[in-house]
C-alpha cells in the first residue's frame, strides 16, 4: 500500500470518525466478552483440574465389608500398577445445629495415623486429627449450617443416637461442590470419632491410586483392570470385595456442568462478536455505497478492483485492530475476575496462574479476523462496482441494480404512497436489508432462546418437583416392616398420606468380576440405587421416554431412569437385560421402560413384590415418603420433625431425612447459575441488536443523502421524508422480528437438548416464553421507531445543496 | 502555457482509435432499446473530435464503449493497438489507466485528497511514474492547466472551473495517448468553459487525441472534427471547425 493511498484511508477514517468510533466500540465490547469468557474458561478449567488433582483423588475405591488388616493393605500396595493404597470409610449421617433442620452429612473417615497421601484435603483452620468428639468441616459447610468453627453441632450416624460434637476446624476439599449447592455437609474425622458416634470404627474402603512410573493414570480401562486384580487379591485373603467405585479419572464431579456453562458463555460471546462484525460490515457497506462515486472515479483513472478492495480492507482492519487493542486490557482483567467468581461457585481455590497464551492469541485472532471476514462481503461487493455502475448511481446514490423483488414491489399499488416508497427502498437495497434484518433476527433469536432456555431450566426443576407428590422423605438405617412404617406415619399429626418404599444401593453386575460403579467418594454423584415403590404408588408419576411402567404383577421387569443409559450402562434400552447386585445377589431383569427422572441419581425401579422376594426379610422397606397437610417449607419441616420423633420413639433408626424443598434448593443451585447467565447474556445480545438497528438506520440515511436531497428538491415535506425513513426502519424491524421468532423455535430446542444433555444428561422441556416474545417485540418496535426517528431527523434536514456536493 | 509534459509516441501507425460495426442495445422489460445502431469510426493521433447530437442520440454510449466502460453488443474497438472489447477486469482497468484520460461532468476529484494528491493518484495506482517524481510531475500538470496555486487545497475549496481543470490534469497524469471527456463543461459558465475547451485544444495541438461529447456551440472554434449522432447512427462527420447548420443540438 503506497503512502498516498494510506493517506486517503487515514483521511477517510478521520472524516467519518463518529461512525468509526461506534464501530470500534461495538467490536471492542464483543472482543472483551470473547476474551473474558475464553480466558475465564481456560483458567477455571485449569484450576478445576489442579484443585482436583491436589486432592490426590483415588483412582478406585474397593469396598470390603469388615475392613482389612495391615497385611491385606500391604498386599494391595504390592499389586502391579498400584502406586499407593489406604483404608478409609465414608459415613452417611445427619448433622444439625441446635434444633435447626437436619442436614445430610457425608463424613470422610480415616485412621488417625493415615499419611493422607490419597483423597486428601487442605487444612485451613484447626489441626488434624480432630479429637474423638470433634470433626472438621469443609469450609463451605459453615455458611450453609450457619455455624462458625469452634462451635458445637449435633451429629447422628444412621440409626445412632444424636451426639454433640465440636467443629474443631475447617478444610478445603477441592473434590466437592459447595455445601449449599449440594445441600450436603462434608465432614472429616478419624475412626475415634466414629466410635463416639456409636458407629463401628471399621475402615471398609480401600482407596487405590493406579498408575505407573509416570504417575497416576487417567486410563479408565487400566484402572478397572488393576482394581479387579486388587479385588481378586483381597478375595484370596478371605476378604471379598462387594464393589468397586471408579469415578471418571481426573475429572472433577462438576467438570461437565462447568464446561457447559463456560461453553455457553463463550458461544454467546462469539455470537456477539459476529453480530458486531455484521454491524460493522453493514455500516462500512453503507459508507461505501455513499462512496460509489469515488470508487467509480478511481476505477476511471485505472484503479483495479484488487487495489480498491485492499484500500477498504485496510480501513476495516484499522477498525478491528483498534477495537481489539482497546478490548485486550479489560479482557485481561475481567477474565480472571470472572474465573474467580466461577471458582467460588465451584469451591475451587484459584492459584492466580494466567490463562495460557494460546487463549489470548485466539481472542486476538477472533477480534481482528472475524470482523474483517464478515466485512469482506460488502467490501468485495463495493470494490467490484464498475465505472458504468458508478455513473448510473449518480442519480440515486445506489449502484445495485434492481431485481425481481424490486420490480414486484414497484408494481404494488396502495393507499400510502410514502409507505410504498419506503417499502420499495427496503427491497431496493436488498443487501443491506438482509444484513440488518439478519442482524436483528440473530440478536432476537438469541434473546428469545436465552430466555426460553432459562424458562426451560425452571420448568425442568418444577416438573421434577411436581412429579413427586410427597413433601418429605426419611431414609431408614435398615429395613422395617412396610405396614408398621405407614401406620406410624399416618398416626403422626400433620401426615396425610404415607408410602413405604424399598430402597437399596446397587451396582451393575458383570459375572466373574467385582461390580464396578462410577460413583464419586461422596457416594452421590453418579451413584446407582434400586427403588421399589408400592404398587400403584400415589406419590410419584414419571413420564416414560420408552416402553411402559411396572405392572403390579411384574417379577422380572425393571424400569430405569434416564441416567442409567447415560452413566451406568451406556446405551441400554427397552428389551435389554440388566444384571444388578441387589442385597448381595446378582439379579437379572428385563428393561421394560425408561423414565425421565430429573432431580435424582441413577435409579432402577422394581415392583414391591419383586423387591420383597429379593431382600432378606420380605415386606421390609427402607424409605418412607409422606404427604403433609402443610404447604410451606417450614410446615414440611415441622411435620418431618414430628415424624422423626414418632419413629425414634418406636425404635426406628434414621439415616437421612429431607423435605422436598431441600431437593428444590439443590436442583435450583445446580440450574440457576445457568439460567441467570442466559438471561444476562440475552439482555446483552438484545442490546447489541438494537444498537445495530440504530446504526443501520443512520447509515441508510447517510447512504441516501442524494436521494433525500432530490426528494427535497421535488418538494417533499419534512413530515413526508420522516415518514419514509421511519416506515422503512419499522418494516426492517418487523421482518427481523418475524425471522427471530421463527428461528427461536428450532434454536430453543437444539440449545435445550445440548445444554441439558451436557449438564444433566436430560433434555430440557421445550418452553417458548411468551413474555420474552412480547418483550422483544416491544423492544424492537420501540427501538426501531426511536432509532429511525433520529435518523429521520437527520434525513429531513438534508438540503438540496448538501445532496449535490456529496461525492 | 509552459510545456513540461512531452507526449508519448503513438505505439502504432494509422488510427489511434478504430471502431467497426458498433452496436449497443439495452434489454428493457418493454422491449429492446438500441442506443447505437452500427457505428464505424477511425480517429488518428492529434485529432480533436467533438461528438454532438441530440439528447439520447447515443453520444455517451459511444464514449463509454470506446473507453471500455461499457461493452458493445456487437462490433470491435481497437484503441492504441489494443482490442478493447476483449479486455476484462483488472487488465481492462490497468489498460484504461495508462491509455485513456477520462473527464466527466460529475464525480471527479476524491474529496479527502488535495488537488495535487488527486493528480498523483493515477500514477500511484498504475505505478507509471517513480514515486519520487510524482509530486513534481503533478505540479507540472497543474501548472499546465493553470491552477498550480491550488495544489495544496482540498477539492471542495475549488470553483467548478478549477475542479474541472484539476480533473483534466489528473486525466493527463499517466500521459495517456487518448483523452476522453463527457460534457466536461456541462456545469460551467461560458467564459470558464471556453478556457477549458482551449485547454483541450491545446492538448490536441500537442499531438494528443481528444474525443469530447459536448453540447457547447462554441466547440466549433476548437475541434478539428465533428461527429454528429442521430438515433444511434452516424448522422454527420465533418472535418474542420465548422459545423453544418442545423446539426447543433
Ligand atoms: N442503462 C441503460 N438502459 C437502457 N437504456 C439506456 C441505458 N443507457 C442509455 N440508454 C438509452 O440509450 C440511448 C442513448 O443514450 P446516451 O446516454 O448514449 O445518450 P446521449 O446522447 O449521451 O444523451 P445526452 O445528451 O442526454 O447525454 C437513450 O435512448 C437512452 O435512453
Ligand atoms: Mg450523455
Amino acid at each position: 500500500m503506497t503512502a498516498l493511498r494510506l493517506l486517503k484511508i487515514a483521511r477517510d477514517l478521520w472524516s467519518a470518525r463518529t461512525r468509526i468510533a461506534m464501530m470500534i466500540a461495538a467490536i471492542a465490547v464483543s472482543v472483551v466478552m470473547v476474551t473474558t469468557f475464553l480466558s475465564a474458561r481456560a483458567i477455571i478449567s485449569q484450576e478445576m483440574t489442579r484443585n482436583y488433582a491436589e486432592t490426590h483423588p483415588a483412582s478406585a475405591t474397593v469396598h470390603v465389608p469388615g475392613g482389612v488388616d495391615a497385611d491385606a493393605l500391604a498386599a494391595v500396595r504390592a499389586q502391579e500398577n498400584v502406586l499407593d493404597a489406604t483404608a478409609r470409610a465414608t459415613l452417611q449421617g445427619r448433622i444439625r445445629v441446635g434444633d435447626g433442620p437436619w442436614r445430610t452429612l457425608v463424613l470422610f473417615v480415616s485412621d488417625p495415623g493415615d499419611p493422607q497421601r490419597i483423597s486428601r484435603v487442605a487444612l485451613q483452620e484447626g489441626s488434624w486429627p480432630p479429637p474423638e468428639d470433634g470433626l472438621l468441616l469443609e469450609r463451605t459447610a459453615l455458611d450453609y449450617l450457619g455455624v462458625p468453627a469452634g462451635r458445637q453441632v449435633i451429629v447422628a450416624a444412621p440409626g445412632g443416637t444424636p451426639t454433640t460434637m465440636t467443629v474443631t476446624g475447617t478444610v478445603h476439599d477441592g473434590g466437592v461442590a459447595p455445601a449449599e449447592q449440594e445441600q450436603t455437609v462434608y465432614g472429616y474425622a478419624t475412626t475415634a470419632t466414629l466410635g463416639t458416634l456409636g458407629a463401628p470404627p471399621v475402615l471398609d474402603q480401600i482407596r487405590v491410586l493406579v498408575g505407573d512410573s509416570d504417575g497416576p493414570t487417567t486410563d479408565a480401562a487400566a484402572i478397572d483392570r488393576t482394581a479387579q486384580r486388587v479385588a481378586d487379591a483381597l478375595a484370596a485373603r478371605g476378604r471379598p470385595a462387594t464393589g468397586i467405585d471408579i469415578p471418571p479419572p481426573g475429572r472433577h464431579p462438576h467438570q461437565g456442568q462447568m464446561v457447559t456453562v463456560a461453553s455457553v458463555l463463550l458461544a454467546f460471546g462469539i455470537v456477539a462478536l459476529l453480530l458486531s462484525s455484521i454491524l460493522v460490515a453493514t455500516m462500512l457497506g453503507g459508507m461505501l455505497t455513499a462512496q460509489t462515486g469515488q470508487i467509480g472515479a478511481m476505477k476511471a483513472i485505472g484503479a483495479r478492483t484488487g487495489q480498491v478492495l485492499r484500500m477498504y480492507l485496510i480501513q476495516a482492519a484499522a477498525i478491528s485492530v483498534a477495537a481489539t487493542a482497546i478490548a485486550v486490557p479489560p479482557g485481561l482483567a475481567l477474565g480472571p475476575l470472572l474465573a474467580g467468581q466461577g471458582a467460588e461457585l465451584l469451591n475451587l481455590d484459584v492459584a492466580g496462574t494466567p490463562a495460557p497464551g494460546g487463549v489470548y492469541a485466539a481472542a486476538l485472532t477472533a477480534g481482528i479476523g472475524v470482523p474483517l471476514l464478515v466485512a469482506l462481503v460488502p467490501l468485495v461487493r463495493s470494490s467490484r462496482i464498475t465505472v458504468r455502475q458508478a455513473i448510473d448511481a449518480q442519480g440515486t446514490g445506489t449502484a445495485v441494480p434492481g431485481g425481481r423483488v424490486e420490480r414486484v414491489v414497484a408494481r404494488l399499488r396502495g393507499p400510502g404512497r410514502t409507505q410504498l416508497m419506503a417499502l420499495r427502498n427496503v427491497f431496493r437495497r436488498r443487501g443491506r436489508l438482509v444484513l440488518t434484518a439478519g442482524l436483528l433476527a440473530v440478536a432476537g433469536s438469541m434473546f428469545l432462546t436465552g430466555l426460553n432456555t432459562a424458562g426451560g431450566w425452571s420448568a425442568l426443576v418444577s416438573r421434577s418437583i411436581e412429579q413427586r407428590s410427597y413433601d418429605a422423605e426419611i431414609q431408614l438405617d435398615q429395613g422395617y416392616d412396610a405396614v408398621r412404617l405407614t401406620e406410624l406415619a399416618l398416626d403422626t399429626p400433620g401426615v396425610r398420606d404415607a408410602e413405604a418404599w424399598g430402597r437399596t444401593a446397587t451396582s451393575v453386575h458383570d459375572p466373574g468380576r467385582t461390580d464396578v460403579a462410577h460413583v464419586y467418594p461422596d457416594e452421590a454423584h453418579a451413584s446407582f440405587t434400586v427403588l421399589a415403590p408400592p404398587a400403584g404408588t400415589r406419590l410419584m408419576r414419571l413420564p416414560l421416554t420408552a416402553g411402559r411402567w411396572l405392572r403390579p404383577d411384574d417379577t422380572d421387569a425393571v424400569v430405569l431412569n434416564h441416567l442409567v443409559p447415560a452413566q451406568q450402562v451406556p446405551g441400554i434400552t427397552v428389551g435389554d437385560d440388566i444384571t444388578l447386585t441387589v442385597a448381595g445377589r446378582p439379579v437379572t431383569r428385563r428393561v421394560v421402560g425408561i423414565v425421565s427422572d430429573f432431580g435424582t441419581l441413577g435409579t432402577a425401579y422394581l415392583t414391591d413384590r419383586d423387591y420383597a422376594a429379593l431382600t432378606d426379610v420380605p415386606g421390609h422397606t427402607e424409605l418412607l415418603r409422606v404427604v403433609t397437610d402443610r404447604h410451606d417449607p417450614a410446615g414440611h419441616q415441622a411435620v418431618l420433625d414430628r415424624l422423626e420423633h414418632t419413629l425414634a420413639a418406636a425404635g426406628i433408626g434414621i439415616r437421612q431425612s429431607t423435605t422436598i424443598d431441600t431437593l428444590r434448593v439443590a436442583l435450583d443451585g445446580h440450574v440457576l447459575v445457568l439460567a441467570d447467565a442466559l438471561i444476562a447474556l440475552a439482555v446483552v445480545l438484545g442490546f447489541v441488536g438494537l444498537l445495530s438497528l440504530a446504526s443501520a438506520m443512520s447509515t441508510s440515511v447517510l447512504e441516501r443523502t442524494r436521494e433525500f436531497g432530490v426528494l427535497r428538491a421535488l418538494g417533499a415535506t419534512t413530515t413526508r421524508i420522516r415518514g419514509l425513513v421511519i416506515t422503512e426502519g419499522v418494516a426492517i424491524a418487523i421482518l427481523g422480528l418475524l425471522l427471530a421468532a421463527a428461528a427461536a423455535v428450532p434454536l430453543t430446542r437444539m440449545f435445550g437438548d445440548f445444554l441439558g444433555t451436557q449438564a444433566f444428561r436430560h433434555t430440557l422441556p421445550y418452553v417458548y416464553s411468551l413474555p420474552a416474545l412480547v418483550l422483544w417485540t416491544l423492544l424492537t418496535l420501540a427501538g426501531a421507531a426511536a432509532a429511525s426517528a433520529v435518523a429521520a431527523r437527520r434525513a429531513s434536514r438534508i438540503t438540496v445543496r448538501e445532496a449535490l456536493t456529496t461525492l | 502555457m509552459p510545456q513540461v509534459v512531452t507526449r508519448r509516441k503513438s505505439p502504432v501507425d494509422g488510427p489511434v482509435m478504430s471502431a467497426r460495426g458498433l452496436v449497443k442495445t439495452y434489454p428493457l422489460p418493454s422491449g429492446e432499446v438500441t442506443a447505437l445502431g452500427g457505428i464505424d469510426l477511425d480517429v488518428t493521433a492529434g485529432e480533436f473530435v467533438a461528438v454532438v447530437g441530440r439528447s439520447g442520440s447515443g453520444k455517451t454510449t459511444l464514449l463509454n464503449l470506446l473507453a471500455g466502460i461499457d461493452r458493445p453488443t456487437t462490433g470491435e474497438i481497437v484503441v492504441a493497438g489494443t482490442s478493447v472489447h476483449e479486455l476484462r477486469g483488472s487488465r481492462l482497468a490497468a489498460w484504461r489507466g495508462r491509455t485513456i484520460g477520462l473527464v466527466f461532468q460529475f464525480f471527479q476529484l476524491l474529496p479527502t485528497l488535495t488537488v495535487a494528491e488527486n493528480v498523483m493518484l493515477p500514477m500511484d495506482l498504475c505505478a507509471t511514474v517513480p514515486a519520487r517524481q510524482r509530486r513534481s510531475r503533478a505540479d507540472g500538470l497543474l501548472e499546465q492547466v493553470g491552477i498550480l496555486d491550488q495544489a495544496g487545497k482540498l477539492p471542495s475549496a475549488l470553483s467548478g472551473g478549477q475542479q474541472q481543470r484539476a480533473a483534466i490534469a489528473r486525466a493527463l497524469a499517466n500521459e495517456p495517448p487518448v483523452l476522453m471527456a463527457d460534457e466536461p463543461t456541462g456545469n460551467l459558465d461560458s467564459a470558464t468553459s471556453d478556457s477549458v475547451l482551449d485547454l483541450f485544444a491545446q492538448l490536441a495541438a500537442d499531438g494528443r487525441t481528444v474525443l469530447m461529447v459536448t453540447h457547447e456551440r462554441d466547440v466549433s472554434r476548437h475541434a478539428t472534427r465533428h461527429i454528429t449522432l442521430g438515433d444511434g447512427l452516424m448522422a454527420g462527420d465533418t472535418a474542420g471547425g465548422n459545423l453544418p447548420e442545423g446539426m447543433l443540438p
